[in-house]
């Protein structure tokens, strides 16, 4: 795997929730990061970097980067 | 002094045992203790144990919509808030949709159980509270547009700390749910259950050393883990699609669609629901856990229906999930979901069925009735002079199977939840029940026939009573399988006082879907009478069983009229059949 983890750092004010760009889950704390084709793509775990592209890249094609 | 236990595979079934022993005491507990009808009658609940870090070892009395928010409620948690967040006597609660809920109604509990210093796991605790708040009685509102129509949203908070109550969370709470004193027993009930398994397993943990059990736990996980990946790896690889249409959203009039690609590749399952409607503005929304249940469901009804393989975590595993959120599958902020829960699930359920009868024909159902029939209502209790709210549901038809019918009068296959006697019923509520039954030729026809759906008639007792729906498949009914022809679809109706005929919600109130509104009012007198929805037939009617469809005629499960439909079956039609 090539992504690297990225820890959110939020206030608990903050009630925005966020959610993997690969599977859909919650990401409750910190982001595994990864190069998608078209810029990073926030995702939940290194799992979802494996069926990113061995499933998802090749059936659906690249996704945009996460904003 | 430990007792000696070798975690051989006698060993670990003698603790999965244990572990079981001790989720159903837990349920024992809830259901003796609890105040609402929904938990003590319906058993719409389930209690668990988990490990340190959210896993899922044993379980019991479980209700399969709740498979996917159990360990991810627990596990989101604690990666939101670190183990650090949980001290000895602690217990908190958490509805929130978008962190891992099913839909605002089921609340999960989580105890942490410490040995000594070290967490070591959590007993839990997770059911469908029967009033939440929100626009409507029973916090069921089919036209709510967002999710603070629906209720009280909890994100985890404690509601024990060290043992003591969170005095200014609980009155949070009662302050806003309408029937606060069922919230106080309810809840006990799930303290109650916690409290034994955090007791049991700390006394298991005594008996047999802390790292037995702990370990014991784990090898059981990657016991299960390993017997489903054998079980997937026996179903042929491939790409299998199925899409579906939903009737409506509760606020507007069109369907959206559900569109899955189960694709088996070796040891591991992906439904892939890229291509499904973007979420929609009624509550028939799933959540992202929700979905989840419908893939692990559908997915342990092909691989091991008959659970033998220990249901842990060690079963989720092989299962993976793509969901976009945004879609009706995976709702985001501040989308609605109540009825994507208890109505787009089993119909998830049914639509991965129908893409793995591509793989496995013999292994799946034609659909099911596919709507929990979701019945609200409350008021002010003309015996009591106290507001009451109650949460209904009824059975419906089960699809047949290449083994057998349908079953008959079951409440959704993602519930496995009891009905309510009418004994309790009219004990409670001010509603005199008229008639209850199974409806004749509401199953698909089929080699194997669907199973039959319920009617009720209930007169209201109460100067007026405020009622709610949700109820699906009216417009578009339960599917049948290879040849097996569709279910008989829902019905809601409605006779005001003095009139002589029952009439349908829209016609009579005016409201945008005949079997989803929100708050009528009905006055005593008035008279409510449903019908749930029928399950879809498997196979050709023509190759059924004549002794089989003979038997039907006599029971009244078939009409002599509706037998012709069966080719040779009995009756004036015979030989005249399609
Ligand atoms: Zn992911």
């Amino acid at each position: 795997m090539k992504g690297h983890w990225v820890e959110f750092d939020r206030h608990w004010r903050d009630t925005d929730v966020v959610n993997c760009q690969v599977c859909g889950r919650l990401i409750p704390s910190r982001a595994w990061m990864f190069d998608g084709g078209r810029g990073e793509l926030r995702s939940c775990s290194p799992d979802c970097e494996e069926i990113y592209f061995s499933y998802v890249e090749p059936e659906h094609g690249p996704k945009e980067a996460a904003k | 002094m430990n007792e000696k236990l070798e975690l051989d595979n006698v060993g670990l079934h003698v603790l999965h045992n244990a572990f079981t022993n001790i989720a159903a005491e837990m349920a024992l507990v809830m259901m003796k203790t609890s105040y609402s009808t929904i938990f003590n009658e319906g058993l719409d609940f389930s209690t668990v144990l988990l490990d340190a870090r959210g896993n899922l070892i044993a379980e019991k009395n479980f209700t399969p919509s709740m498979m996917g928010a159990i360990p991810n409620t627990v596990a989101w948690t604690l990666e939101e808030f670190g183990p650090e967040f949980f001290s000895p006597g602690d217990i908190v609660v958490h509805n929130d949709p978008y962190r891992g809920q099913c839909h605002l109604p089921e609340h999960m509990m989580m105890k942490p159980i410490f040995l000594g210093e070290e967490l070591v796991a959590f007993s839990g605790a997770i059911g469908h509270v029967a009033e939440v708040g929100g626009k409507a009685p029973g916090s069921f509102a089919s036209d709510a547009t967002d999710v603070y129509q629906e209720g009280l949203r909890l994100p985890p908070v404690k509601l024990m700390e060290g043992g003591e109550y969170a005095e200014q969370v609980w009155r949070i709470v009662l302050a806003n749910h309408r029937t606060p004193v069922n919230t106080w027993g309810d809840f006990h009930a799930m303290i109650g259950a916690l409290n034994v398994g955090e007791r049991r397993f700390s006394a298991l943990a005594e008996r047999y050393g802390t790292e037995t059990v702990v370990d014991g736990g784990q090898r059981l996980i990657d016991y299960s883990e390993k017997r489903l990946r054998a079980e997937v790896v026996d179903l042929p690889d491939g790409k299998y699609e199925a899409e579906m249409q939903v009737e409506d959203d509760g606020v507007g009039s069109d369907p959206f669609t559900v569109r899955v690609k189960v694709v088996i590749r070796g040891d591991e399952v992906i439904a892939d629901f890229t291509g499904s409607s973007p979420q929609v503005r009624g509550p028939m929304n799933c959540t992202f856990v929700v979905a989840l249940s419908a893939i692990y469901n559908a997915v342990f009804c092909v691989t091991d229906p008959e659970a033998l393989i220990p249901r842990n975590s060690g079963c989720y595993r092989p299962v993976r999930i793509i969901a976009p959120p945004g879609s009706v599958v995976n709702v985001v902020h501040p989308g609605p979901s109540v009825g994507g829960n208890t109505d787009l699930q089993p119909k998830l359920v049914d639509l991965l069925l129908a893409a793995l009868s591509q793989a496995v024909p013999g292994r799946v159902a034609a659909s099911s009735g596919g709507s929990s029939s979701n019945l609200l209502f409350g008021g002010t209790h003309p015996e009591t002079g106290r507001y009451y709210s109650n949460y209904h549901f009824d059975g419906m038809g089960a699809g047949g199977t290449n083994e057998k019918d349908g079953n008959d009068a079951e409440v959704t296959r993602h519930s496995n939840c009891r009905n309510t006697p009418i004994e309790v019923f009219e004990h409670r509520y001010p509603l005199l029940t008229l008639e209850y039954g199974m409806v004749t030729d509401s199953g698909g026809a089929g080699r194997h026939r669907g199973g039959l759906s319920t009617t009720r008639t209930m007169r209201v007792t109460a100067p007026e009573i405020t009622f709610s729906a949700l109820f699906d498949r009216s417009r578009i009914a339960p599917t049948g399988l290879f040849g097996g022809e569709d279910g008989l679809g829902s019905l809601l109706l409605v006779k005001r006082r003095g009139e002589d005929e029952f009439r349908s919600f829209d016609e009579v109130f005016g409201v945008a879907s005949p079997t989803k509104f929100t708050n009528v009012v009905l006055c005593e007198g008035d008279e409510i009478r449903y019908r749930t929805p029928g399950g879809g037939g498997f196979g050709d009617p023509a190759e059924r069983d004549p002794e089989a469809l003979q038997a039907d005629v006599a029971d009244g499960y078939v009409s002599r009229e509706a037998a012709g439909r069966y080719g040779a079956g009995p009756g004036p039609q015979e030989g005249t059949a399609r």
